[in-house]
């Protein structure tokens, strides 16, 4: 346990190193943010709010769930896809199985090392920003703690599948393929870019279908409380099951990989 | 002529060492594509949904887009590697290298170093616009052709001379790829909508500072006669030329004198 605390430190600390880097990330994202703003007040076009699939939504509630989508993207993204590629094609990842130390949680550490020092210096500024410029508000009590469940759980899915992506690097040399294809289609139907509230309603069906939706529309409905107390734990469900299938997937696929892994030289 | 000689000579070479891995170099292709379709079906959502963005209709927007894609894609073909590779060669001496070479180095980065991946940026872009002129029944005249040819010179030239003067910043400082994709990439990002619906500041900002208004904002508003859309003055709409030119010029400016004031790092 002392050994994983300590990678996860390691790797903050990695972070540190390049200020110039974590300046020019936030502007990126604070740049992303405005532009999602600036859009949707242009698509509101003065308009106080519109009717969608799950009813009324004010510009307000649009605004914050900019926010929060871009927040819950710095919680919650990681490089597993990358970092996995890397030690792949490098052969450390020899090193690393030989190591008397789990390699899943291995990744973990490193990627909970990251996110939190993207919490420190890049939510920090988000949500003063968020708080202080836009008036955001907190919900009640109840959906704050759901709200707080459904973000971890949004974690550990995302995790798991990048995870799974990159155990495809065993077989598959040019892994970006499919991180670029997994950045695009959860930023689609996970609703990172446009809530499902305003989807037609055939792609709201094909969206159910696939886990994305739970990693950033859920977390967001809860905390701008548009989802039912029933509703809520239906989806938390819902995050539990994708979590435990593909937990079980990856498993299958991390056997297979490994003994079908030959290291060139040494 | 000698270097369009040569230039042939190299990029047969690149596309046999790249076709060795005929998957692989099909999918670097298509995966584009399909990240632009993804965000050309996020913006039919929107726009389904809110049927205009301050008066832009869904095929007004993507025609927009597409001039952006385009010109990115075509310059990137040739640019975007050398340049992104540049500050790598700077710190490990392998630049010295290239100065060596009985050819001028600007002309050599880019010889050496192709990227097929925008192919798929090119072919996406031609077919979208192809497809927009036919749904917005644009008037398709000998001269508006031309235009459109002009046009896209312009803002091809536009993007690489940013591609070329983000590259030169590797000379100067040695971690500088952070710093360039905040230009290439995040600030492009702005391009995906219409200038009009962003506040003044960044309207002024990405004509007067990064003229990136002119790869597509300006010359849409030529083609699609939006007449009440006019941001400053309406003789920016047919200045996309001359901008490019002028932000070529400058930034071949720059790069001698970066190459000129160059210090090899010695290892």
């Amino acid at each position: 346990m002392k050994l994983y605390l300590r990678m996860l430190g390691n790797s903050y600390q990695q972070n540190i190193a390049y200020k110039a880097n974590v300046l020019m990330n936030l502007m990126g994202q604070i740049l992303g943010l405005f532009i999602q703003i600036s859009v949707w007040v242009a698509l509101y076009g003065g308009s106080q709010g519109v009717n969608s699939n799950i009813g009324f939504v004010s510009i307000q509630e649009m605004i914050y769930y900019v926010i929060l989508s871009t927040g819950i993207s710095m919680i919650i993204g990681n490089q597993v896809i990358e970092q996995m590629d890397g030690k792949i094609k490098s052969g450390i990842i020899a090193m690393d199985l030989i190591k008397p130390m789990n390699f899943f949680v291995n990744i973990l550490c490193e990627t909970l090392g990251n996110n939190f020092f993207r919490i420190t210096f890049q939510l920090t500024p988000l949500i003063l920003i968020g708080f202080f410029i836009f008036d955001m508000t907190i919900p009640s009590f109840t959906n704050m703690m759901l709200f707080i469940i459904s973000l971890i759980n949004s974690f550990i899915l995302n995790f798991i599948i990048s995870f799974i992506l990159g155990i495809i690097g065993f077989w598959y040399l040019s892994v970006w393929h499919f991180s670029r294809l997994l950045e695009d289609v959860v930023r689609l139907f996970g609703g990172i870019w446009i809530p499902l509230w305003f989807f037609p309603k055939s792609l709201v069906v094909v969206s159910s279908f696939l886990p994305f939706q739970y990693i950033y529309y859920v977390p967001i409905n809860i905390y701008l409380e548009k989802l039912s107390l029933n509703k809520s734990f239906e989806m938390l469900t819902s995050q539990y099951i994708w979590i435990l299938l593909l937990s079980g997937l990856t498993y299958v696929l991390w056997r297979k990989g490994i003994n079908s892994l030959v290291i060139q030289g040494g | 002529m000698h270097y369009i000689q040569l230039y042939s000579r190299f990029i047969l070479i690149y596309l046999k060492t790249r076709l060795e891995y005929r998957f692989a170099f099909f999918m670097d292709i298509l995966i584009q594509i399909i990240t632009f379709f993804v965000m050309f079906l996020g913006l039919w959502i929107m726009l389904n949904h809110f049927q205009t963005i301050r008066g832009w209709t869904f095929y007004e927007v993507l025609f927009l887009y597409n001039l952006n894609i385009l010109s990115h894609g075509i310059s990137g073909m040739f640019f975007m590697s050398p340049m992104r590779q540049l500050e790598a060669m700077v710190q490990n001496g392998e630049f010295d290298g290239i100065l060596t070479r009985p050819i001028n180095p600007l002309p050599l980065l880019i010889f050496k170093q192709f990227q097929h991946a925008y192919i798929g940026h090119v072919l996406l872009g031609i077919g979208s616009l192809i497809l927009c002129i036919n749904k917005l029944n644009l008037e398709l005249s000998g001269l508006n052709i031309v235009m459109l040819i002009l046009v896209l010179i312009g803002a091809t030239l536009i993007q690489s001379a940013i591609m070329i003067m983000t590259g030169c910043v590797s000379f100067w400082f040695v971690k500088a790829t952070s710093l360039s994709n905040t230009i290439i990439y995040d600030l492009r990002r702005f391009l995906n909508y219409p200038l009009s619906i962003y506040n003044k500041f960044i309207q002024f900002l990405l004509t007067f500072v990064i003229p990136y208004g002119f790869i597509n904002f300006y010359p849409s508003l030529l083609f699609l006669n939006k007449e009440g859309e006019v941001l400053f003055t309406a003789s920016f709409q047919y200045g996309t030329l001359i901008v490019g030119l002028l932000l070529y010029m400058l930034s071949i400016t720059i790069w001698s004198v970066a190459v000129n004031k160059y210090q090899s790092t010695g290892s």
